[in-house]
């Protein structure tokens, strides 16, 4: 996020040279598109820490909404 | 005269006097004003006077007694101490040995918010500038509360619906009586000894003063304090406030909203992206747009329109030129041509060739051919060519015959 930041800015600048821009363009389209797909992932995981053994060990939460 | 009765001895009628007193007072309730106030070091035992308008009792407070009390008795408090009221005999004197102490007018629990909150504030772990920043994007958060309750159901189902991929881990905790302290203490430190945690979370449900009293306990301040990973504290409804929630980084007031605050939006964060992309194509598209005026713009110049058209004017104005020359050249050589003609035709009246024709003739001398002007120049005997106007012939001299002057 901080790079796209970055990239906006630069753009917004407005005074770069256009094979520049091209290429910081292209880059801010890579970078969302590997956002996009980080996103895409996953369902929530909880843990909870229970004692075991005199150890302190993480294991599934099993609540009831699940 | 009577006989007096026989007299006791000070310890028997100290005894009596005990008996009689102890056996009527027992667990009294007694309002007061703390004053003299001493503990003494060596055994941590409390001695006070408790006094009003017209009299003053002295009190004791054993050492056991005393730590279990929620506030720091003090010089000038009004209190309402418990106890039996003994008697020293080796002293001779009478006191309220206490058993348990309350602040008049005041409930203990409030007097001993204020008390330690007095005392931290002043060591200045409530201070602003201690806080530290929520991460903005923390992908695993540390949650001290009850495994059962609406607290961790509530902060499961937000996270749930703002981001999935952030991770909860949940340690287990008291949150009221008994342990409660000890169990958030290590709720605490138990994340912070592990370095992949991002946030905490720490809190419980609604409740009463005494239920939340955990959460005023100065061993959770001091652990909420220590934490190098950041806090936020989430502790009953909106209109409770605990001495945690000071000492946190931040104060939410419901679990709901600490998980809103801890947990980064997937939603918004891919708006924001989408947003980012939206400004680059267009910062993009209007520069494109700009270069391509500016070539345009230097394309129309008329150099580029016709770019041989300076070659043309100048080829114009060269073939002018040349035209000029040849004119000109023309000229000159016409004017010379005639300028040759009478020139040539003088040369032709004066040439010894027209002379000869007209009779004159050209003597050379042999071997050498040397043109004679003079009779100085010959010898009887010389070998002479003359030429003439149609050819030449050769002689040899016979006389010579100077000019007289």
């Amino acid at each position: 996020m901080e790079r796209l930041e970055e990239i906006t800015h630069a753009l917004e600048g407005g005074d770069l040279p256009l094979e520049k821009s091209i290429e910081l363009y292209t880059e801010g389209l890579d970078i969302s598109k590997f956002c996009d797909d980080k996103l895409g992932e996953a369902e929530t995981r909880v843990k909870v820490i229970t004692e075991k053994q005199g150890k302190l060990v993480e294991e599934d939460f099993e609540d009831e909404e699940q | 005269m009577q006989p007096s009765p026989k007299p006791f001895t000070v310890t028997a009628i100290t005894r009596m006097i005990k008996e009689r007193i102890e056996g009527s007072f027992r667990g009294v309730y007694i309002e007061g004003e703390i004053s003299n106030l001493t503990v003494q070091s060596m055994s941590g035992h409390h001695y006070f006077s408790l006094k009003d308008a017209g009299a003053t009792i002295r009190c004791t407070l054993w050492k056991n007694v005393a730590a279990g009390l929620k506030f720091a008795p003090k010089d000038g408090m009004k209190i309402i101490a418990f106890g039996d009221i003994t008697v020293w005999e080796k002293g001779g004197s009478y006191q309220i040995n206490c058993k348990f102490l309350l602040p008049m007018g005041v409930g203990e629990l409030e007097l001993a918010f204020r008390q330690l909150y007095e005392k931290l504030s002043l060591e200045g772990l409530f201070d602003p500038d201690r806080k530290r920043g929520i991460p903005q994007y923390a992908n695993m958060i540390g949650v001290v509360t009850s495994p059962t309750g609406a607290v961790i159901r509530d902060i499961i189902n937000i996270a749930r619906r703002r981001n999935p991929l952030v991770q909860i881990v949940l340690f287990p905790a008291r949150v009221q009586g008994d342990g409660a302290e000890e169990s958030i203490v290590s709720g605490i430190q138990y994340f912070n000894s592990r370095d992949d945690i991002d946030l905490l979370i720490v809190g419980r449900g609604g409740g009463s003063l005494e239920d939340l009293w955990a959460f005023n306990s100065e061993s959770v301040v001091r652990a909420i304090v220590a934490s190098d990973i950041p806090v936020i504290s989430a502790v009953g409804h909106e209109v409770d406030v605990t001495l945690s929630d000071y000492a946190a980084d931040h104060r939410a007031p419901t679990p709901s909203a600490a998980a809103e605050i801890a947990v980064w939006s997937r939603g918004e964060f891919s708006r924001a992206v989408r947003d980012h992309i939206r400004v680059q194509t267009e910062c993009l598209r209007s520069q494109a747009k700009r270069a391509r005026h500016r070539l345009a713009m230097i394309l129309s110049r008329p150099a580029w329109r016709r770019p041989f058209d300076f070659i043309l004017q100048h080829r114009q104005t060269l073939d002018a030129h040349v035209r000029e020359l040849g004119h000109q050249g023309h000229i000159f050589v016409t004017k010379n041509r005639n300028r040759l003609s009478v020139a040539a035709s003088s040369l032709d009246a004066l040439s010894p060739l027209k002379i000869l024709s007209r009779g004159y003739s050209v003597a050379l001398l042999c071997p050498k051919k040397t043109l004679l002007k003079s009779v100085k120049e010959v010898y009887r005997g010389a070998t002479v060519e003359t030429i003439v106007s149609d050819g030449r012939f050769t002689s040899v001299v016979e006389a010579i015959t100077p000019e007289s002057k």
